[in-house]
């Protein structure tokens, strides 16, 4: 039964995916144990068949442009953005373009809600995709070992925007700098144009959320997502000096200036877009 | 027996004054799996050991100075008196959930309480006190990695653990008020291994390994001679505080029952929870189901640096053996 699978999710990420894709994919530096996952659990294996679908959706469905892919430096970084889109689709693109676009390919690893991790199925294979739970002591270790690391700052509150705030950035929180500062981490603020189409949320119904345990409960005008015409955006990498243990103030100003260049790439990319689903 | 008994001989000869190096080791829960497999080691090692288990031990080794004791009763003193050990190992614990609860917490509160103090009145320098990495629990608030930092949590819902944890911190409380008692708390992780019969050694043992659906969590395990090797490099390391102690980098839990040559069999959450205990399913307790969803990782840095030990053996080295003995089945 496992081999049938197997040889089926195989299959399909052959017929999905393209030679570029396979020959990065071949690349990836990820340091497996024989049994082919590494010790927070990613396999180099699934993360090609998975995201061989979330390839073939970069180049085909969401078209995604990326520039500046070679800011990103060498080595330990983070890579903040905005988030929208409902699903993490900003995410799954960013983990294609840093694999199809870099030079060397990379693999990144994100801060994943720990609901999500905690589901059977999903949170196996977010571990097996190298998503890790969200929570500052797995980030800060991540980057020790010099790891590229994606971190949504604005969390469930930039996903599950309703419609009205598309491209408004909310809040963002001052972990990821304060972790930034402690292990001398840059910065790579990026933007990501075109996720706020892919779902349409009117609103969220936030007592069934909490009734059932979720983030959010959007409710969506578009259950399947649109085929947007997205951007990817990457930014000069931003070194802050410190030691992470500054005041709120100092640390918020940071944040700001991350904010202020993200926001900045945003307004850049919905200016130059034409159209939603032509670009 | 009344007292400490010195299993077939005079328990209550005197014994000559002896350098404080030759003095012995004391190994409490000796005749246990994890027990028997550091006995073996230290005599191995030259080190003189003395054993002691309220169980009998058949098949011990010659060299053994084995005494049928308990911690909870006077016979537990008597043995520190006669051994006058310059250190104890104490493995005299127990996770088993088939013991009576009351019992189990008596055996485990009761025996850490007992032997610190008979170590502080009998000038035993050294207490190496063998807890579970479990402690910690497998909750989603933690971190991929667990440090000695990270509070033992496990009571909160695997109530069956609440003596193992109130133990274990009883010991990291004792250990910093009593600096002359060089101790070492050490959290280890899953044992595998022919002679030891944890939790996880058992599960793996099964032809058929029921597993929740869904779910394949990241797993620590090291061998049983691996665990002996880690208990005796904190004696001679003589380190003091509390430690993580895990074998080889983590592998999934079906890779693990790949590699022990069995059979994975995936039920889902609900069922697995009802059959627990019933149709041959495994005698677990419903707390430990969660260790079978989401990973209790350790980082065991802190005792890699303090005494320099690594694992010798693989994962598929420690499996190995499991495999090897269901063939031989």
């Amino acid at each position: 039964m496992i081999r049938l699978f197997d040889n089926l999710t195989e299959k399909a990420a052959w017929l999905l995916s393209d030679d570029v894709w396979q020959e990065k994919t071949k690349h990836l530096q990820v340091s497996a144990t024989p049994v082919g996952v590494d010790r927070w659990g990613m396999s180099p294996v699934v993360f090609r068949r998975f995201l061989s679908l979330g390839d073939w959706l970069y180049r085909n469905y969401f078209r995604v442009e990326t520039t500046g892919v070679q800011k990103v430096p060498p080595g330990r970084a983070l890579l903040i953005g905005n988030h929208s889109g409902q699903i993490a689709w900003d995410g799954l693109m960013v983990l294609v373009a840093m694999v199809r676009e870099a030079d060397p390919p990379r693999a990144v690893r994100s801060m994943a809600e720990k609901f999500l991790i905690h589901q059977p199925w999903l949170g196996t294979l977010t571990v097996r995709l190298g998503q890790i739970t969200g929570l500052p002591e797995n980030c800060k270790r991540l980057l020790e070992d010099e790891h590229l690391v994606m971190v949504f700052p604005e969390g469930a509150r930039g996903v599950a925007k309703p419609w009205f705030q598309r491209y408004q950035l909310q809040q963002f929180g001052t972990g990821f700098m304060r972790l930034a500062l402690e292990t001398k981490t840059p910065i790579v603020p990026f933007a990501f144009v075109g996720g706020e189409e892919i779902m349409i949320n009117l609103g969220n119904i936030s007592p069934l959320a909490k009734l059932l345990g979720f983030p959010s409960f959007p409710i969506l005008l578009t259950p399947l997502p649109l085929p947007a015409k997205c951007q990817l955006r990457f930014g000069e990498p931003l070194y802050f000096e410190g030691t992470g243990d500054e005041p709120d103030e100092e640390v918020e100003e940071m944040v700001y200036q991350v904010r202020a260049a993200i926001d900045s790439m945003i307004q850049n990319g919905l200016a130059c877009r034409k159209s939603v689903f032509w670009g | 027996m009344a007292t400490g008994r010195k299993s077939s001989q005079d328990g209550r000869r005197k014994r000559p004054a002896v350098s404080r190096e030759r003095q012995p080791v004391l190994v409490t829960g000796a005749a246990g799996g994890h027990g028997q497999v550091a006995v073996r080691l230290l005599l191995s090692r030259g080190i003189p050991v003395v054993a002691m288990d309220v169980r009998p031990w058949y098949g011990r080794p010659p060299a053994v100075d084995f005494y049928r004791a308990s911690l909870l009763k006077r016979n537990g003193e008597e043995v520190f008196r006669q051994a006058r050990p310059r250190a104890v190992l104490h493995l005299g614990t127990t996770r088993r959930p088939d013991i009576d609860p009351e019992l189990r917490h008596r055996i485990n509160l009761d025996g850490a309480r007992h032997v610190f103090e008979h170590c502080l009145k009998h000038g035993v320098s050294q207490l190496v006190f063998v807890s579970r990495s479990s402690v910690y629990g497998a909750l989603p608030e933690h971190p991929t990695f667990i440090t000695e930092e990270t509070p033992p949590s496990a009571g909160r819902t695997f109530p069956e653990m609440q003596d193992v944890v109130a133990a274990d911190l009883y010991a990291t409380g004792m250990l910093w008020r009593h600096p002359s008692l060089v101790t070492a708390v050490l959290r280890v992780g899953n044992v595998v291994g022919i002679t030891v019969s944890d939790t996880l050694s058992r599960y793996l043992r099964r032809d058929m390994v029921p597993t929740v659906l869904g779910f394949d969590p990241m797993m620590q395990i090291l061998h049983e001679e691996d665990a002996a090797r880690a208990y005796l490099a904190a004696l001679e390391s003589k380190i003091r505080g509390v430690f993580n102690v895990a074998g080889p980098p983590p592998v999934p839990l079906s890779a693990m029952i790949e590699q022990a040559g069995a059979s994975r069999l995936p039920v889902p959450e609900t069922l697995f929870r009802w059959l627990l205990g019933r149709f041959g399913f495994p005698q677990m307790p419903q707390g430990s189901v969660d260790f079978l969803k989401f990973s209790n990782l350790v980082d065991d840095n802190m005792f890699r640096q303090g005494t320099g030990f690594a694992p010798e053996m693989d994962v598929s080295a420690t499996l190995g053996v499991l495999r090897d003995a269901r063939l031989l089945q």
